[in-house]
């Protein structure tokens, strides 16, 4: 995914995100859209160290469009750049399970990272077991939005690459 | 990834007012696509409620048309019926034959046509009381004369006083009065008129469930009173009332009316009942006078039976 679509990507997200969130808000559980796309750019963009700083920026973003302290969302986010990083270099992450599998752990992950930090500084009064349950809810109903998505990618990607095969046979 | 770190943590120890301008400056930049997503998610609400009132209007349509649908082939199988009716009356079954010769009695219809003013005058004119002097009637004495209704049938053709004159099956009246060639008839609806008839309530399965019986009487207004009916019998609005009179002379019942008004007092052992006629309105203009015979065939008349088995087989051929 190249930088010059993510930047509307983003804007639209962060937009979704802080305006039209009753929409798509199931109880008190609704998806976090900057971090499923954070990840989705890690999972589809050609590995760079930049990836991960990319990630970073998309959690400040987070952070900025968010109620409270800003920095827990730029941390989560390049900490689970990075973990997603490492783990798509030792693995193919080119299925549509690993890729939602994936998204499902890294966005609770970052919810839990987030919730964790401003419970530490008492932004948030709310019980350990609550948060963790929020931040798995959250993690799964985000992994169910990126079901399409992750398909939609997954027929881009295969397509530029029968491409390319294409090229390199002629 | 460690600088990115350093720097992500470094922003968790930013002074708040550095940190809410950043804030400001990003709500400031996502405001115009926020107003862009408003107006379009409104417009979106307003075009599904509109398509929501499209699709009540395209149901509620369909819903006239399938009944606009009914109705008119109610009306054509209404009128097709009708017209077969009329073309084709219907002809007499081999029961309703077998039942017809096996009957005592039987219902001898004859045609009288009704006499309007201009007859009466005509009439009045050819007049002759049967009352004279020795009567005590003098020149110059007056004579009223209360408009009756009449026909054209009198002695001559064999009408008799109580005789039943009816039209299509509902009862104009009684005859009262029989002249040498015309007959006094008095309505159902007027003072002095009484019959025993039988309640029936409507069955839209069949032939109407028979009720109580009753005695009906004219009170000079357009409801006719039906008295006598026990107030523990069912009744109701929109009953029948046939004349109990045709009873084992004619097939079908004569109707006199529906029951229109239903009253039952506190205490009262009778129920109070008003009937609307059945035939109201203008005088019809020409009637059926019933009148009862015995029925050859049951009598000794072998051609008449000969011919009632013949019609029999005819009839058993045919179907």
């Amino acid at each position: 995914m190249a930088l010059v679509l993510l930047a509307p990507i983003l804007y639209v997200a962060a937009v979704v995100q802080t305006s039209m969130v009753d929409l798509v808000q199931v109880g008190p559980l609704a998806p976090d859209l900057l971090a499923l796309t954070a990840i989705l750019w890690l999972l589809t963009a050609a590995p760079s160290p930049w990836a991960v700083l990319v990630a970073g920026g998309i959690g400040l973003l987070e952070d900025l469009i968010s109620p409270g302290r800003v920095g827990f969302g730029a941390i989560s986010f390049v900490l689970a750049g990075y973990a997603v990083a490492r783990l798509r270099g030792r693995f193919r992450l080119d299925h549509l399970a690993s890729r939602i599998l994936t998204v499902c752990v890294a966005v609770t992950l970052i919810v839990l990272c987030v919730a964790a930090g401003r419970w530490l500084c008492g932004e948030l009064a709310m019980a350990p077991g609550k948060l963790l349950t929020r931040a798995v809810g959250v993690g799964v109903y985000t992994a169910g939005v990126s079901i399409p998505v992750a398909m939609v990618l997954g027929w881009l990607g295969q397509s530029s690459r029968q491409r390319e095969r294409r090229l390199a046979g002629v | 990834m460690a600088l990115g770190l350093a720097a992500a943590v470094a922003l968790v120890f930013f002074p708040e007012r550095w940190t809410a301008k950043m804030k400001t400056t990003a709500a400031g930049a996502l405001r115009p696509g926020q107003i862009v997503g408003l107006s379009a998610r409104q417009r979106i609400a307003s075009v599904v409620a509109r398509l929501q009132v499209y699709c009540d209007a395209v149901g509620r349509l369909e819903q006239s048309q399938a009944q606009v649908e009914k109705l008119r082939e109610e009306n054509r199988r209404l009128a097709d019926a009708l017209e077969a009716h009329r073309r084709h009356p219907a002809a007499p079954a081999a029961d309703a034959l077998a039942d017809a010769a096996q009957r005592l009695l039987r219902a001898d219809w004859i045609e009288a046509r009704v006499l309007g003013q201009q007859a009466r005058a005509f009439l009045d004119r050819q007049h002759i009381l049967d009352v004279g002097s020795q009567s005590g009637v003098s020149r110059g004495t007056l004579v009223l004369d209360r408009p009756p209704a009449l026909i054209d049938l009198g002695s001559d053709a064999g009408v008799q006083a109580g005789q039943i004159a009816a039209s299509h099956g509902r009862v104009w009246g009684k005859v009262v009065e029989v002249g040498d060639c015309t007959s006094v008839v008095r309505t159902v609806a007027e003072p002095g008129y009484r019959d025993v008839v039988r309640l029936a309530s409507p069955n839209p399965d069949g032939a109407p469930r028979l009720g109580p019986q009753g005695v009906l009487e004219g009170t000079g207004k357009p409801l006719a009173r039906v008295r006598l009916v026990e107030a523990a019998e069912p009744v109701a609005l929109g009953d029948f009332v046939y004349s109990d009179a045709g009873k084992g002379v004619v097939t079908e019942p004569l109707l006199y009316g529906r029951v229109v008004r239903l009253e039952r007092p506190i205490g009262a052992a009778y129920w109070e009942i008003w009937m609307e006629p059945a035939l109201r309105g203008p005088e019809p203009d020409r009637v059926a006078v019933l009148r009862a015979e015995l029925n050859p065939g049951r009598t000794g008349g072998t051609a008449s039976g000969e011919a009632v088995a013949h019609r029999q087989d005819a009839v058993r051929r045919k179907e």
